[in-house]
């Protein structure tokens, strides 16, 4: 018997030592944030592996009453500049390569936290889709509330790996993304994410239901939302109509504005026409993102704004 | 509390070191702690349904104990029905009242009468059909005089409630286990160690084989219509390993448990989809419920000793009540439909005991003959899983047609594409295959990962199990309740 313990205890050795790893550099900053690894790194390599993960142990440690929730292009949103702009502290918890099914359960989460005042979502048709279904948020939850479900789970085992070998050999972190120039990158995720996401399309009816769960809540808790469609450029909206998806987005933007108010900036104008607006045909440049941020979230905005974006107003608010 | 959970892994040590080092000395104190860690076991998922377990444990403890003292034939049989009628009752309410109602309903609708009743909104408990089996053939046995019934009331508590096995099996015979809450447990290490192994072993199958193909598997049946012939195959070959990982890791972990505790459970599957034909499969898969069917229903029923009309009609109560089994749905009933109608031609032609001896014992490779059977059989047995998974049968039909249509001959590199993130598909169709490979090397043990410790090498072993730790680290996908706690 003892020798089946000793056994056992000396086979479970290197698993203490690397929770004793885990607890010393912490990937995602479960305990605090220490210094011991600067958060630059964390943020180089424990974020880029889980975003959720990362951003809702940050917002347990210091919930905001504002949040904005999306994927990477709300991401995108300069946080200082809102906060700035709108004299309220807001926290993004929108995630690179977010789901609405992240969406709706990070809003969730985030109740769990704190009271909420104002909840921004942004949301393009893309995401509306049944076939997007993958949920990292689900996971992340799970690992944020337990030290051992953290410790042994795969993200802090390759994020604690990855920094220990930055602080080794003292290397960048590689995502693996394979080198291409801008044009070949725009092609990509035009001809192929593009149409990977639209060749399957499914009516969300569920995730419809819980985003008017979502709204229903919100009406009654007092807490301000509303939608935004991010700026894409037109050779992404042209896609809709290769895929003789018009109806399906039509029925999107029917949805959202029957929850809350929306802002459109998903229209072809002179903005989502210039290609030197945008990185990619998902994503706008910083300075359209800070157009965004300041229709959306500022007192005043300028009024030449005007012709970037649609307000839809709902009166049921 | 799941096996592959952070809680399982808390609780397993703690009541291993109370039952081994503080009261070792007393059996009834280590029966009672597992009563204690049984119940707790449970009521972490629902503490309220803990009462339908005790109540059937004290109606057939005490049937059985008023069955000893009964000489009459008809008194005999009233107590027998007493716990079938409760046991099954309980079942019955719980799982199939809804299916009973609705397609009652829809019967009558047929004839243009319709009725205003509304479904009850009913939580299954976990495994009540593992515990009800378990605690059936304890009566039952003890009805046609087999076993002796027992007086140690937390002996039978421990024996219903086991947790290893509560809630997914092996169905355990009361003949089999129960004796063994009787005996004083003595420590074996080479069991333990064993048991350890099979446990890990056990994890990689649930939480790389099974929940890796989970991700593909809901992606492609969820969205079938819009995919190719060829990857709707794919995603039927992903389900039976999903469901083969969890449910065969879930026996496992079970047995190996078990062991820690001095406990040895029979084993539930023995690499099925290396069987040779179906009857084969049938004898691989799920044993402890095969035999139990077989044992309590077939033989009662006449077995295959009559008339070809007796076989025929028996295999079919058989395969079609074992369907049911799995939950009330239609799509279990025509699986179980579609396998006596894979099986019957074997029994009527005497064929269906032909591949009882281990598969091409002592050579490495299979022949060329044994690998097109067992393609042949797999190739039907996914058939049948396709009813399984899908949803309802119109589902599963137009799965099937659509998977085999010209498509399937037909690369859809689209496809992957869409399904996969990534280069994640390919290194889970390697790890599969390595999987399969070792099951095949070590497909006469009673467990894939049951190594001789005289005859491996050390450091070979420890590194081997350090690699399936780190694959369980690398590879788990996230964390998925077991297929097998919904029947």
């Amino acid at each position: 018997m003892k020798k089946f313990v000793k056994k056992i205890i000396v086979f479970f050795i290197p698993l203490f030592l690397y929770l004793i790893i885990v607890v010393i550099i912490d990937p995602y900053n479960f305990f605090s944030n220490s210094n011991f690894i600067p958060l630059e790194t964390k943020k180089e390599i424990s974020f880029k592996l889980n975003y959720p993960l990362f951003k809702l142990l940050a917002f347990k440690k210091k919930p905001t009453k504002n949040i904005i929730l999306g994927d990477s292009r709300t991401n995108n949103l300069d946080i200082n500049f809102i906060n700035e702009c709108a004299g309220k502290e807001f926290t993004n918890l929108a995630f690179g390569g977010g789901t609405l099914q992240e969406i709706i359960n990070t809003f969730w989460e985030a109740t769990k936290e704190t009271k909420l005042e104002k909840v921004v979502i942004g949301l393009n048709f893309n995401l509306y889709n049944k076939v997007n279904a993958m949920d990292r948020v689900s996971e992340a939850v799970y690992l944020k509330n337990n030290f051992l479900s953290y410790g042994t789970s795969k993200f802090v085992f390759k994020s604690t790996g990855l920094i220990i070998k930055n602080l080794i050999l003292n290397s960048s972190f590689d995502l693996g993304i394979p080198e291409m120039s801008r044009e070949e990158f725009w092609q990509y995720q035009l001809n192929s994410a593009a149409n990977n996401t639209y060749r399957i399309y499914n009516y969300p009816q569920g995730y419809f239901l819980e985003l008017k769960k979502i709204a229903e809540y919100c009406k009654n808790n007092k807490i301000e939302l509303k939608f935004f469609i991010p700026p894409t450029h037109t050779s992404l909206q042209e896609k809709i109509h290769e895929f003789k998806l018009l109806k399906e987005e039509e029925k999107f933007k029917e949805d959202i504005k029957r929850l809350a108010s929306v802002y459109d900036f998903d229209f072809s104008n002179q903005i989502t026409r210039n290609k030197e607006k945008f990185k990619d045909p998902y994503h706008c440049k910083e300075s359209v993102a800070e157009l965004v941020a300041k229709v959306i979230f500022c007192e005043n905005p300028e009024p030449d704004l005007i012709d970037y974006f649609v307000f839809y107003e709902n009166k049921k608010e | 509390m799941l096996f592959n959970s952070i809680d399982f892994a808390i609780f397993l040590p703690i009541v291993f070191v109370l039952y081994w080092f503080v009261i070792n000395k007393s059996l009834k104190l280590q029966n009672l702690l597992i009563v204690v860690a049984s119940y707790f076991f449970y009521g972490w998922w629902d503490w309220r349904f803990l009462s339908l377990i005790l109540f059937s444990t004290i109606v057939d403890y005490s049937v059985g104990i008023l069955l000893q003292k009964e000489n009459n034939i008809l008194k005999r049989k009233t107590l027998l029905w007493i716990s079938i009628i409760v046991n099954l009752g309980f079942l019955g309410f719980f799982k199939y009242y809804n299916f009973f109602l609705e397609n009652f309903i829809d019967a009558f609708s047929l004839f243009g009468i319709l009725l205003k009743t509304s479904s009850l909104s009913i939580i299954l408990p976990v495994g009540i059909s593992f515990y009800t089996f378990q605690t059936l053939s304890y009566t039952i046995d003890v009805y046609r005089k087999n076993l002796e019934p027992t007086k140690d009331f937390v002996a039978f508590t421990a024996f219903v409630s086991f947790f290893p096995q509560l809630v997914a099996g092996p169905i355990e015979r009361a003949s089999n286990l129960l004796p063994q809450f009787y005996k004083k447990r003595i420590f074996s290490y080479d069991a333990a160690v064993d048991g350890m192994r099979q446990i890990l072993w056990g994890l990689l199958k649930k939480i790389v084989i099974a929940d890796n193909a989970a991700i593909y598997v809901n992606l492609i049946f969820e969205n079938y219509p819009e995919y190719s012939g060829n990857t709707l195959f794919l995603g039927a070959v992903f389900f039976a390993f999903q469901i083969y990982g969890d449910f065969s890791g879930y026996s496992d972990i079970a047995i190996g448990t078990s062991r820690l505790f001095g406990f040895n459970l029979k084993q539930n599957f023995a690499f099925p989809y290396f069987s040779r034909d179906i009857a084969e499969f049938w004898r691989r898969w799920h044993i402890s419920l095969s035999t139990w069917f077989r044992d309590y229903v077939y033989i009662p029923l006449g077995g295959s000793i009559g008339g070809t009309w007796m076989k025929v009609r028996n295999t079919f109560i058989i395969f079609i009540v074992s369907g049911f089994w799995h939950g009330a749905n239609w799509t279990f009933i025509v699986w179980g439909f579609l396998n006596a109608c894979y099986f019957l031609p074997l029994l009527l032609r005497d064929k269906n005991r032909k591949n009882i001896n281990t598969i091409d014992s002592r050579k490495l490779f299979p022949e060329l003959k044994t690998v097109f059977q067992i393609s042949t059989t797999f190739v039907l047995t996914i058939i049948a899983w396709v009813f399984f998974r899908a949803k309802n049968v119109a589902t599963a039909l137009d799965y099937l047609l659509n998977m085999f249509s010209m498509s399937l001959f037909k690369p859809s590199p689209q496809d992957l594409k869409h399904i996969s993130d990534g280069a994640h598909i390919i290194y889970y169709i390697l790890i599969l295959i390595v999987f399969i490979l070792v099951e095949w090397l070590q497909r006469t043990k009673q467990h894939a990962l049951q190594i001789d410790e005289h005859k491996t090498n050390k450091m070979l072993r420890l590194s081997f199990y350090y690699i399936i730790g780190f694959t369980i680290f690398w590879f788990g996908a996230s964390q998925q309740d077991f297929i097998y706690f919904q029947f």
